[in-house]
């Protein structure tokens, strides 16, 4: 599966759209991690915590995200975008959303 | 009623001399020579970092590709969540009265689009690009979500489509 976040895939002919696909997930991390967050809130510096959490959530969006257009059968996302929204603090909330397509080697691009 | 430990004057005052001054007072010493020194150290990093990627990697937010050949696109991220500091945030305080720029603030704002950019170019090169496309940015709140009022930090999320690019043969 090739995932971009731009509208063309290079070296790539897009010949079949199969429609939008999206994940989301809302994730948080247990209460010490929230506890050492409001203690690094007084020196500064980086939260390992929530930084491991971005991760982890933007790979279940997108993990979820490619579990769609496989269902669609595409072979490509393109024009990924992720989104965030704030219900809860302390939780990530990520939406990751693109257009599942069918590309095939487009020999004129080819160099 | 004889209390014998309210008839001493010094030691109530003492406390709330402790409690209200001496204590925030400690906390913001600390919290400023954190915010220095550590600064600095994170500072050296990125700048050491973006020395060593600035010759490798190109980055750019175009949406579509030039004419040269790019191959194995991938999409590629990094993530920073950065806290403020107590010194840092007192002193945005301060400029909530006066007005200006809040300069502790834009530094943490910078570092934490550095840091994540640094983490994306990370990315990149481990995939072997030496260009990356339409890199974006996005924010998150996961620290300050139900407190609008109160800056947590900033939690920030880079991507992009890095590309092994291939220059155009005359």
């Amino acid at each position: 599966m090739i995932i971009v976040n731009t509208e063309t895939i290079p070296g790539k002919k897009i010949i079949e759209v199969k429609g939008l696909v999206q994940g989301n997930t809302v994730r948080a991390k247990h209460v010490g991690k929230d506890i050492a967050a409001s203690f690094k809130n007084l020196v500064g510096g980086e939260l390992k915590g929530y930084t491991e959490l971005l991760v982890e959530s933007r790979r279940e969006a997108v993990s979820r995200m490619l579990a769609q257009a496989e269902e669609l059968q595409a072979n490509a996302v393109v024009n990924v975008r992720f989104a965030t929204s704030s219900i809860t603090s302390g939780a990530a909330e990520l939406y990751a959303y693109g257009t599942a397509v069918v590309a095939v080697d487009d020999p004129t691009q080819e160099g | 009623m004889d209390v014998p430990h309210t008839s001493e004057p010094g030691v109530g005052s003492l406390l709330v001399l402790l409690l209200y001054i001496a204590f925030p007072a400690i906390l913001l010493f600390g919290a400023w020579l954190i915010h220095w020194l550590g600064g600095r150290s994170r500072r050296r990093h990125l700048e050491q970092q973006e020395a060593h990627f600035a010759p490798l990697i190109r980055l750019n937010n175009l949406k579509s590709y030039p004419s040269t050949t790019c191959r194995n696109p991938q999409l590629v991220t990094g993530s920073a969540a950065i806290a403020n500091n107590y010194f840092v945030s007192f002193l945005a305080g301060f400029r909530h009265i006066f007005g200006g720029e809040m300069k502790g603030y834009t530094q943490m704002c910078d570092e934490a689009r550095r840091l994540a950019l640094v983490r994306l170019l990370q990315e990149a090169e481990a995939a072997g690009a030496n260009a990356v496309y339409n890199v974006r940015l996005e924010t998150a709140t996961i620290l300050s979500a139900q407190n609008k009022k109160q800056t947590g930090g900033v939690e920030l999320v880079a991507y992009g489509t890095a590309v092994q690019e291939v220059p155009a043969v005359e």
